[in-house]
C-alpha cells in the first residue's frame, strides 16, 4: 500500500511537471513574459484560469475526434486552428466559452493556434500530440519574437510591416537557454537504453533547424515535409507551422546539446549562449 | 536555490573554463592547427580576415578548413594544436561521438593557446559530415572555423548495398558578414548577424572557376567525370542562410543520403533545400559533352528573401578541361627559391610591385614595404627558416608567390 502511494505521488508530480493536458478544456489567458531586460505582454493556452508562461500541450488518440471547450479570459476575441487540418473561424469572444470538436487526425504532432493578429504575435500556439503512446514523451514549441512588435500589438497598435523583422528572443516552450534546463517537457532526461518521442512544432515567424549532438533521430511524422518520414537524421529543419514527431533512442550516456544551427537563434537579445538550446541527459 | 544552481550548471556548459580543460596530449602528433590570422580574398579583391583550421604542412589556415577523409570503421585520433590566443575546439558534427569528444566547452574540453587536443572516435557510418569550433559558436563559426568530413565506404559504393560511383565532389556552402569578420571584437549583438558574402568551398562568383582565394596554387571548382560515370555531390551547409541547390534535369540528380544515413527511398532531385548543418549526398550523371552549372542560391532565414547565387560548373571530362588559372596580367617570380639572405622579386613585365608584404606560416606579416619598381631585392636575413608568402597589391589586385627561407 505504501509503495502504491509513493507511486501515485510520483505520477502526480510527473503529470504536473509535464504540462500536458488530456482534459477537454483550455483557457486563453493573458500575462507577462520576462526575458533579460524585456517584459512582454503575451497570450497563452493554459489548462486552468491561472496564467502560465508555456502553452499547454494537448494529447489525444489517433483517428478519433476530441471535444474541446475553450474559455477566453482575454479582453479580445480569438479563434482556434490546426495548421492545414481545421479552422474554427468563429471568434471566441472575451469572457465567452465555446465548445467544438477537433476532427480525427492520424498519428503525429500538430500545431494548434489562434490565427488572429494578437494570437499570432503574442504566442497563442501549442503542441497537439495525436496517438503517441511511448512512456517517455517530450515536446518543444519553438518560437521567435521581436519585443517591439509585441509591444505594438499588445497596446492595440498596428503591425509596422515596413520595419524589418529582427527577432531578439528564441524559445523552446517559452524557455530560453539556460532556463530550458528547468523545463521538464523540453529537457530530455533518459536512462541508457530508453526511447522517447519528441514532438516539435514551429510557432515562429521563420523556419528553424535543430541539430542533435550525440544522436541521430528518426522522423515518425511531419505535417509538411512528409517525404522525410522514416529518415534518420541529426539536423531537423522545421518550417513555419510544421509539426514533427521524432524517435530518439538513448544509446550512449552523457550530456549532449540540441540547438538551433541558425546561430542567430542561440542568443538572448544578442548574447551567446541563449535561445534555442536544450539538453539530452542520458544516465546509466 | 536548487533552481539557481541548476541554471548555473547548465550555463557553464557553454562557457569557457580553462581550469576544466582536459585536453589529451601528444598522441598522435597533430597534423592540424587552428589560427586566427588568416586572410580570405573576396571575389572583388577585398582582404577579409578569417579564423580557421589548416594543415601544419601547409602553414596557413583556410575557410573552410582542410577536407578530412576517412573510411568506414576507421578508428580516428584527430589532433590539433592551437596556434592562436583564444581557446578552440572541434565539434564533429553528425558523427555521434561520445560526450568527451563532442567539442562542446566544459562537457568536453577546450584547447587553449599552444596546447594540443586530440579527438578520438570511430567513423562508424559512411557519409558526409562537418566539423567546426564550438567555442562562442556564433562568432568562431562565422569567422571561418569549419570544414567537411567525408567517410567513404570501401568498394567504391556510397554505403553497404548502395550505388557505386566514380568520384566525390565535396561542396561546402557557407557565408559571412563582412563587417563582423573585419571587426570581430565589435561583433555583438549576435542575433543580428546577416551574411553578405556567400561561398562554395570558400570561393564566390568568378573564383569558382578561376581560383584566387589566396590559397597558393589552388585551382577553381569545375567538376568533371567520364561519360557514363556518376559523381557523388557531397553537399553540406555551415551557412547562416538557407541554401537552395538547382540541379539541371540533364544531370539526373538522385539523392541517396542525408546526414550520414541512407534515405529509405532514393529520390530524383532538381531542387533541394539545405538548412544550416544539414548534409545531402546526390549522385549526378553528366551526359557526353555536357557543359552546364549547378546553381547555389542563398536565402535569408529570417525574412525568406533571395540573396545571392553562385554557380558550380559541371563538364564532361571528354571536353578536355585545362586547369583553370587566375586571370593575372601580373605574375610574380621569386629567386633564388629556396633563398638565403636576399630574394629578388620580379613582376616579369613593366608593371610595378607597389605595396607588398611577406606573411609567415601563421599568416602574420613579418616584412612589408612599397616600391614603384617592377624588380626589387629584399633582405630576408631576419626571417627564421620556413615557408613564406610574398603578396603584392597592385590596385585592387592581389598576387602571391611562395618561397622558402
Amino acid at each position: 500500500m505504501k509503495h502504491h502511494i509513493h507511486l501515485s505521488i510520483i505520477i502526480c508530480v510527473i503529470s504536473l511537471n509535464m504540462n500536458v493536458c488530456a482534459q477537454d478544456t483550455l483557457w486563453i489567458n493573458s500575462g507577462e513574459w520576462y526575458q533579460s531586460q524585456d517584459t512582454m505582454s503575451v497570450l497563452r493556452f493554459n489548462e486552468t484560469a491561472v496564467f502560465d508562461t508555456s502553452n499547454v500541450a494537448i494529447s489525444t488518440f489517433a483517428d478519433s475526434s476530441l471535444p474541446l471547450t475553450i474559455i477566453n479570459t482575454d479582453s479580445e476575441p480569438h479563434n482556434f486552428e490546426i495548421d492545414g487540418f481545421m479552422s474554427f473561424g468563429v471568434g471566441i469572444l472575451p469572457n465567452d466559452t465555446t465548445t467544438f470538436e477537433i476532427p480525427p487526425l492520424s498519428m503525429g504532432t500538430y500545431r494548434y493556434f489562434s490565427s488572429d493578429q494578437a494570437g499570432l504575435y503574442l504566442g497563442l500556439s501549442g503542441v497537439l500530440k495525436v496517438g503517441l503512446n511511448m512512456p517517455n514523451q517530450f515536446h518543444w514549441n519553438l518560437a521567435d519574437c521581436m519585443p517591439e512588435r509585441m509591444d505594438s500589438i499588445s497596446s492595440g497598435g498596428e503591425l509596422l510591416d515596413e520595419e524589418p523583422y529582427i527577432p531578439r528572443y528564441f524559445s523552446i516552450n517559452s524557455f530560453t537557454y539556460p532556463h530550458t534546463a528547468l523545463d521538464a517537457n523540453g529537457y530530455v532526461a533518459l536512462s541508457l537504453g530508453d526511447s522517447c518521442t519528441i514532438s516539435i512544432i514551429n510557432s515562429g515567424f521563420m523556419d528553424h533547424v535543430l541539430h542533435f549532438h550525440g544522436f541521430h533521430v528518426e522522423y515518425l511524422s511531419t505535417t509538411i515535409q512528409t517525404s522525410r518520414i522514416g529518415w534518420i537524421k541529426d539536423t531537423i529543419p522545421l518550417k513555419q507551422g510544421e509539426g514533427v514527431t521524432l524517435l530518439l533512442i538513448a544509446n550512449q550516456e552523457g550530456i549532449y546539446p540540441v540547438h538551433n544551427h541558425n546561430l542567430i537563434a542561440v542568443t538572448n537579445s544578442g548574447f551567446y549562449p541563449g535561445g534555442m538550446i536544450t539538453l539530452i541527459n542520458v544516465t546509466p | 536555490m536548487r533552481l539557481y544552481i541548476a541554471i548555473l550548471f547548465v550555463a557553464s556548459l557553454f562557457c569557457l573554463n580553462a581550469f576544466n580543460s582536459i585536453a589529451q596530449t601528444f598522441s598522435p602528433p597533430p597534423l592540424f592547427f587552428a589560427g586566427m590570422d588568416g586572410i580570405l580574398i573576396s571575389d572583388d579583391g577585398m582582404d577579409i580576415p578569417i579564423w580557421g583550421y589548416g594543415l601544419l604542412s601547409d602553414g596557413y589556415i583556410t575557410a573552410p578548413g582542410p577536407l578530412l577523409e576517412y573510411e568506414t570503421g576507421d578508428e580516428v585520433n584527430l589532433a590539433f594544436v592551437n596556434n592562436s590566443p583564444e581557446s578552440h575546439t572541434i565539434h564533429l558534427h553528425g558523427l555521434d561521438v561520445d560526450q568527451a569528444n563532442d567539442g562542446v566547452p566544459t562537457t568536453s574540453f577546450i584547447v587553449i593557446m599552444d596546447e594540443i587536443g586530440t579527438y578520438s572516435f570511430t567513423a562508424s557510418e559512411p557519409g558526409t559530415f562537418l566539423y567546426h569550433c564550438h567555442v562562442t559558436t556564433t562568432l568562431h563559426l562565422t569567422m571561418g572555423m569549419y570544414g567537411m568530413i567525408l567517410v567513404r565506404h570501401p568498394g567504391g559504393v556510397l554505403f553497404e548495398g548502395g550505388p557505386s560511383y566514380y568520384s566525390d565532389a565535396p561542396l561546402l556552402f557557407s557565408d559571412l558578414e563582412i563587417a563582423t569578420n573585419l571587426d570581430p571584437v565589435q561583433s555583438y549583438p549576435f542575433h543580428d548577424i546577416r551574411p553578405d558574402y556567400f561561398m562554395v568551398n570558400g570561393r564566390s562568383g568568378s573564383q569558382l572557376e578561376t581560383g584566387s582565394t589566396g590559397i597558393p596554387g589552388e585551382s577553381g571548382t569545375i567538376i568533371s567525370c567520364p561519360n557514363g560515370e556518376s559523381i557523388a555531390l557531397r553537399l553540406g551547409s555551415m551557412a547562416y542562410t538557407l541554401t537552395k541547390i538547382i540541379i539541371p534535369t540533364e544531370l539526373e540528380g538522385m539523392c541517396y543520403m542525408s546526414d550520414g544515413r541512407p534515405v529509405p527511398t532514393p529520390f530524383g532531385v532538381e531542387e533541394i533545400e539545405i538548412y544550416p548543418g544539414e548534409r545531402f549526398t546526390i549522385l549526378i550523371s553528366p551526359e557526353a559533352e555536357y557543359d552546364g552549372s549547378i546553381e547555389v542560391q542563398s536565402w535569408d532565414m529570417v525574412n525568406s528573401e533571395y540573396l545571392h547565387s553562385n554557380f558550380v560548373r559541371i563538364r564532361d571530362a571528354a571536353l578536355n578541361i585545362s586547369t583553370p588559372h587566375i586571370q593575372s596580367p601580373l605574375s610574380l617570380s621569386i629567386s633564388p627559391n629556396p633563398s638565403s639572405n636576399f630574394i629578388t622579386v620580379n613582376t616579369n613585365d613593366a608593371r610595378s610591385i607597389e605595396d607588398w608584404a611577406i606573411y609567415n606560416a601563421s599568416g602574420k606579416i613579418v616584412l612589408e614595404g612599397q616600391t614603384d619598381l617592377h624588380l626589387m631585392r629584399v633582405d630576408v636575413s631576419s626571417l627564421e627558416s620556413g615557408s613564406y608568402i610574398l603578396e603584392s597589391i597592385n590596385g585592387q589586385k592581389h598576387y602571391r608567390a611562395r618561397f622558402i627561407r
